[in-house]
């Protein structure tokens, strides 16, 4: 066998060219030690179990939110030998693994983006209620997403719903979900509310809803959102940045809907309360009628009383000033000159005319006697 | 009812006779004249006020109906 000696730099090529012919990419999980970044770009890091230790490299960009020595990580990454500073892998994707590292990973990014006040109330939009159109990021084969369908068409129907099926979960589901949340961003039939549900999972299983860019995107969006992911002890940083958290998709088909029947029957009520008025106001309306009708004909028979007895006691007294009749009864008018006279004004020699029933009698006063009618 | 019929009208002027006819300045003529007038608007009246008794029975009776 010939030996064959390799320059160093040879050897670094062919190392490098056989390693990512065999393993272009690998799978590593470890505990990180000695984690550093350099000039806020550069991620430098080792992996370590019990017998051995393998470095890495990257950049701030493929983290999955703020790390630190002593959590399990699985990275994705190529193998390469640096013909200076030696072996590492060039990290491709880290996710936290095992339940303990992401919770942790979670709680350190959680208490980076409250410091820049991500999570703030003062943040939070209102959604619109009810609302008419939905863009809904989920999975279409998933449980959740036939939940959501279910009760919101059941609650209230007619909306337009658009549907952008992402993975949601694995390590193709922060990607997906942030590209469909500019799909909805930019697209020129907006929405009025993004939702984004997945149905409940195991800590790992819902890792990609606290991965830092996926925060950062629903943070950044456009249109309000709500996120509703089904599990029951913690929650997502996703949920907590979006403008409104649902416990559970149906829970956030509930919350951007009423529910027509319970609409339906406040109608019927309503009709029936009206229904009501309008009855009330009709015997009110009638009674008045009634009342007017009786209070009319009462007033106009008083009149019609009154004005009877006037004409019943005129006529009473024109009977009584009927001069004739006073002739009649022997009584006379006395006249000087062919003018009534007051009986007081009568003088001696006086030549007066007295009229009777009978006749007209002409006379001369010979003499006056006064009467003591005292 | 009575054309041009002033129900105020004819009352004033009964007043007006039954005042006069009290009065000592009037002579046996004017004074048969204004009786003569008196009964005649007395004899109006109460043909207008029959009618409008009348009148109310009728609106009387269509209410009820």
């Amino acid at each position: 066998m010939v030996e064959h000696v390799f320059s160093v730099s040879d050897f670094v090529a062919v190392f490098n060219q056989s390693i990512s012919y065999a393993y272009p990419y690998v799978f590593i999980e470890g505990e990180i030690e000695n984690f550093k970044i350099s000039k806020n770009k550069w991620v430098y890091f080792s992996l370590r179990d019990d017998l051995a230790s393998v470095r890495f490299f990257g950049t701030v960009f493929q983290l999955p939110g703020p790390l630190e020595d002593g959590l399990k990580i699985r990275v994705k990454g190529s193998p390469f030998l640096h013909p200076i500073y030696g072996f590492s892998i060039n990290v491709s994707q880290i996710k936290p693994v095992g339940e303990g590292s992401i919770k942790k990973a979670a709680k350190l990014l959680e208490a980076k983006l409250k410091a820049e006040g991500l999570f703030d109330l003062s943040r939070k939009r209102l959604i619109e209620y009810p609302v008419y159109s939905i863009g809904l990021i989920t999975s279409v084969g998933s449980a959740a997403y036939h939940d959501f369908i279910k009760i919101i068409s059941e609650r209230w129907g007619g909306l337009d719903i658009r549907v952008q099926d992402v993975q949601v979960q694995g390590d193709m589901a922060a990607s997906q979900i942030i590209k469909a949340l500019d799909f909805f961003n930019t697209s020129p039939h907006s929405v009025d509310v993004i939702v984004i549900i997945r149905g409940g999972g195991s800590a790992e299983d819902l890792s990609s809803f606290n991965e830092e860019y996926l925060i950062r995107s629903i943070a950044s969006s456009r249109i309000p959102s709500l996120v509703a992911i089904g599990h029951e002890v913690d929650i997502s940083l996703a949920e907590l940045v979006a403008d409104r958290r649902c416990s559970t998709p149906t829970h956030a088909a509930e919350t951007l809907t009423p529910d027509k029947r319970d609409i339906l029957n406040e109608l019927k009520r309503t009709t029936l309360q009206l229904d009501n008025l309008v009855d009330d106001y009709n015997d009110y309306a009638m009674q008045f009628i009634d009342d007017s009708k009786n209070s009319l004909a009462e007033k106009i028979s008083r009149i019609f009383d009154q004005e009877m007895k006037y004409i019943k006691e005129s006529s009473s007294l024109l009977s009584a000033l009927n001069p004739i009749e006073i002739l009649k009864r022997g009584y006379a008018i006395v006249r000087r000159n062919g003018k009534n006279i007051n009986s007081k004004l009568i003088k001696t020699d006086d030549k007066l005319t007295i009229e009777t029933y009978y006749n007209n009698i002409e006379v001369v006063v010979k003499s006056l006697r006064i009467k003591d009618n005292n | 009812m009575v054309k041009n019929f002033v129900y105020r009208d004819k009352k004033d002027e009964l007043e007006k006779i039954l005042s006069e006819l009290q009065s000592p300045e009037l002579n046996l003529e004017e004074a048969i004249t204004k009786y003569k007038t008196g009964n005649e608007l007395i004899k109006e009246i109460e043909e207008y006020l029959n009618k409008a008794k009348n009148t109310i029975i009728q609106i009387r009776n269509n209410k009820d109906n």
